[in-house]
């Protein structure tokens, strides 16, 4: 529990009005989009660097733990307060601040969701290329605490690629620069990989400098249909080694087709895999590329190839691959998204095992997902209120992160370890690796008050 | 329905936060439970008995207007309006202390004056007599403070060759802020006492220009009792059954503001753009957000909330003014009032409801 007087503290800090003890507010904010909760015991809105550093010190200095928040879509518990204490929810601190068209660079603040970045950015003819399914509503600086992963991450990679600097304010209140405004940079030790998917446990970003992309000119989506999981694979990873340089592969099984045909109202053809391919360039380029990609996908065992060259008519493919979770998550009452990667040469051998392992404990799985970056969102469909039913999905975790870690891939590729992985992270990591984690929070975070006991 | 027949509907949100691109409570306070997705967390404590009733938890539940954006934005569409009112006629029950005086007045005044103002029933507008079977049911807000808005809606009708009956102070009020705010045994009273007396009366066809008046009718009765008369929108009814045709003497560019009830509720969005587009020197334009993706005016809350209400109408203003627009029209009383008190800082924008503009074009003034 917080003392009155802290909470009188952090008021002369941020003023009244963004401060909440509401035991109403602090119910809702015990939620992010995993099934974990815990809950806070006070609400901060910061608005400055400075205000966010004078909580931190007051924090540092009470031994009061604190955990950043942004818009709370974290599929993880990363921004849950495990052990009560401050939510510090950086909704307020929305302002692009430095639009640099000549350098690909823009500077802004960690609450600006992803969506309104794009819209601003696009009069210009750039674009932040990392928006992830939820761009509507994330914000950078949690997409920064995730390393977020985009629809197009083939191409573009994940967030870390992205952020070339940080303004981080640490659990001493200090503030630091981190990075810097150059596209590559090797002085000292690489503190904003480090910071980059840290999940709210190093530091609060306050700032943070992004590169940007251009505008492509021209866009096409190819979707092919395949018979097997190991056709499917093979058409994911002869897509990439083909060199026709595709920017997004999606992927969507059977189950997946049928919930979202259904759902945005779709008539899609039934495979047992269905892959989106986007191709996207100069605009002479696309033609010769898709073609190409549609050679490439036949040989993989495609049963047919259809391309999109029209807007239109990719935004019905997209559609269908957005609504993918909702659908999904109208079969059951609980719907967990699970996030697994795997090397892209592995994609087809995971796909075997998901299917195999939900038939033996017994649950409804259905698979889609970042195919192309081997990451795919296997997604349980079942009811919490049942416990039996519950268990059998604990043991199909289980085993799933063990067969990924058997396929020499990892136990979450963007939605982070949080809460709902924390017990699985030795599966990937030996005690040496973990501790070295550990000794790194340690030195930056001695008094371990941000967002205590997540990752590890 | 009860809370709990909403308990499949809670359980299918998927807390994925979604609702917050839409939510209008949440983007003027970012306080996320005034968000959809709190207010079914707030439903769900209330199921589990976890909740503290206070004043902040009625605050998060009664400033929700019901505007059924957060629909748009949900994936899984999940009808957080419907489980708002479901938890509001179970507060209702059990903490009616709790609930603002304002509201507990406006559903005595319903029940006992047949309007939620509070006003006595004689102030409500004259009557007309017409056609027996078809009735211009004006709405109590009109009635009351708006009565030019009915006067011109008349007009408008007689022109086009129909000649309602309109009640004048025997007209009764439809009853919405009841479900509305929660009170839905004393609703399905009124909806009940309402068909009986137009059914004796022998209406055939209900005619309103007040949209909420037109949901609460057309929807919310069916809930409850069956309807053996039609109920259409005045738009509708203009588009379907007349030929609209008007010229306005001076040009004029204007936008359209899609009130909840009308739009998102009852998927009315074609009508008024098309009698719009149906006037002579006439300038249409299209609002920044409009149709499904409008923006609600805050009206539903301006008595309670006036700070955040106009916050909202606010924005619905800047939009209009954004797009090059002098006037903006709404066939609502409750958002012309509202977006009329933030147009009134605004030079070069003003709020103008539809029927007025329908009957001046109609003069070819
Ligand atoms: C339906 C759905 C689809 C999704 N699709 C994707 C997808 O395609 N790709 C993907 O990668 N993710 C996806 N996610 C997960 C999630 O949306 C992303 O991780 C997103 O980046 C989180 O942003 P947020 O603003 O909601 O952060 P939050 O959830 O509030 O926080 C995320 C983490 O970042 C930390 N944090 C937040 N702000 C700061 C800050 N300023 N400084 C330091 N730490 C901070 C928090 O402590 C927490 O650990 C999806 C989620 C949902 C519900
Ligand atoms: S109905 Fe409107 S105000 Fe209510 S939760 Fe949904 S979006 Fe918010
Ligand atoms: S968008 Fe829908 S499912 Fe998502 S949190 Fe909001 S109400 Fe729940």
């Amino acid at each position: 529990m917080i003392s009155d007087a802290v909470v009188r503290k952090l008021e002369d800090i941020v003023g009244s009005e963004n401060v909440s003890t509401s035991p109403t507010d602090l119910h809702v904010y015990s939620y992010d989009a995993s099934i974990a909760h815990a809950t806070p015991d006070v609400i901060v809105w910061p608005q400055t660097t400075e205000q966010v550093s004078q909580i931190m010190k007051l924090a540092y200095e009470e031994e009061i733990p604190v955990t950043p928040r942004g818009a709370g879509s974290c599929l993880s518990g990363g921004p849950l307060p495990l052990k009560g204490g401050i939510s510090i929810t950086m909704t307020k601190m929305t302002r692009i601040l430095d639009l640099n068209p000549n350098r690909l660079q823009v500077s802004v603040e960690p609450g600006v969701v992803v969506d309104r970045l794009n819209e601003y950015l696009q009069p210009h003819g750039l674009f932040y290329p990392i928006n992830p399914a939820s761009s509507s509503i994330a914000t950078i600086g949690g997409c920064v605490g995730e390393d977020a992963g985009p629809l197009r991450g083939v191409k573009y990679g994940t967030t870390k690629n992205w952020v070339l600097g940080l303004e981080v304010v640490l659990p001493n209140g200090k503030v630091i620069h981190v990075g810097s405004k150059t596209f590559k940079h090797v002085a000292g030790y690489d503190l904003v990989r480090l910071m980059v998917g840290s999940e709210g446990t190093l530091g609060i970003f306050t700032k943070i400098n992004l590169r940007l992309a251009p505008i492509p000119e021209a866009v096409a989506v190819a979707s092919a249909f395949f018979d097997s999981a190991d056709a499917a694979g093979k058409g994911v990873r002869d897509a990439i080694l083909s060199g026709v340089d595709p920017s997004g592969i999606e992927l969507m099984e059977r189950a997946v087709v049928e919930a979202a045909s259904k759902h945005a109202g779709l008539k899609l053809p039934q495979a047992e895999f269905l892959i989106l391919y986007e191709i996207a360039g100069s605009k002479e380029s696309i033609e010769p590329r898709v073609r190409k990609l549609a050679k490439v996908l036949k040989e993989a065992g495609a049963t047919a190839v259809d391309v999109a060259y029209e807007a239109e008519e990719r935004a019905r493919l997209w559609k269908a691959r957005k609504a993918a979770f909702p659908a999904l998550s109208r079969l059951r009452p609980t719907c967990i998204m699970e996030d697994v990667a795997v090397p892209i040469d592995n994609v087809g051998k995971l796909l075997e095992a998901l299917r195999s392992l939900a038939k033996k404990h017994d649950v409804m799985v259905a698979t889609f997902g970042h195919a192309g970056d081997g990451d795919l969102h296997p997604t349980i469909t079942t009811d919490e209120r049942d416990e039996e039913e519950m268990k059998r999905v604990a043991a199909f975790r289980a085993d799933m992160y063990k067969a990924v870690v058997d396929l020499e891939g990892t136990i979450t590729g963007e939605h982070g370890v949080g809460i709902t992985k924390k017990p699985y992270l030795k599966l990937q990591f030996r005690e040496d690796e973990i501790e070295v984690m550990r000794s790194i929070k340690r030195a930056i975070d001695p008094k371990n008050i941000l967002n205590p006991g997540k990752i590890i | 329905m009860s809370l709990k027949d909403y308990e499949g509907e809670i359980y299918t949100c998927l807390r994925c936060g979604f609702c917050q691109a839409g939510c209008p409570t949440f983007r003027h306070t970012l306080n996320e439970s005034l968000n959809a997705r709190g207010r079914v967390i707030l439903a769900k404590l209330y199921l589990t008995g976890q909740y503290t009733p206070d004043e902040d938890y009625m605050q998060r539940v009664l400033s929700c207007t019901l505007c059924d954006i957060c629909k748009v934005k949900c994936p899984p569409k999940v009808e957080v309006a419907e489980i708002v009112e479901a938890l509001r006629s179970e507060l209702w029950r059990s903490h009616r202390d709790l609930y603002p005086q304002d509201i507990v007045e406006s559903i005595n005044s319903i029940l006992e004056r047949q309007n939620p103002f509070g006003v006595p029933r004689e102030q409500k507008m004259r009557s007309y007599e017409g056609e027996s079977s078809v009735l211009f049911f004006v709405g109590c807000s009109s009635s009351v403070y708006y009565p030019h808005m009915a006067e011109n809606t008349l007009q408008v009708l007689r022109a086009l060759g129909l000649n309602p009956t309109v009640l004048g102070q025997e007209e009764p009020c439809c009853g919405y802020r009841l479900v509305e705010m929660g009170a839905v045994d004393e609703f399905k009273r009124v909806a009940s006492e309402v068909v009986s007396f137009l059914e004796n009366r022998g209406v055939e066809l209900v005619i309103t220009n007040c949209p909420t008046c037109y949901k609460t009718l057309k929807e919310y009765y069916k809930r409850y009792t069956s309807l053996t008369f039609e109920v259409m929108h005045i738009t509708e009814w203009l588009v379907k059954e007349a030929k609209f045709e008007g010229e306005l003497s001076e040009p004029m560019t204007v936008t359209y503001h899609d009130p909840c009830h009308l739009g998102r509720s009852m998927g009315v969005y074609e009508e008024p753009r098309q009698l719009l587009e149906s006037i002579r020197n006439l300038k249409f334009v299209e609002l920044p957000k409009s149709r499904e993706e409008s923006i609600c005016c805050g009206g539903p809350i301006r008595a309670l909330y006036p700070e955040l209400a106009s916050k909202m109408s606010d924005e619905v203003v800047q939009g209009a003014i954004e797009v090059g627009a002098s006037q903006i029209v709404s066939s609502c009383t409750t958002c012309y009032r509202s977006i009329a008190s933030s147009a009134a800082f605004h030079a070069e924008v003003d709020a103008l409801d539809l029927p007025t503009l329908l009957a001046r074009a109609l003069r070819r003034g």
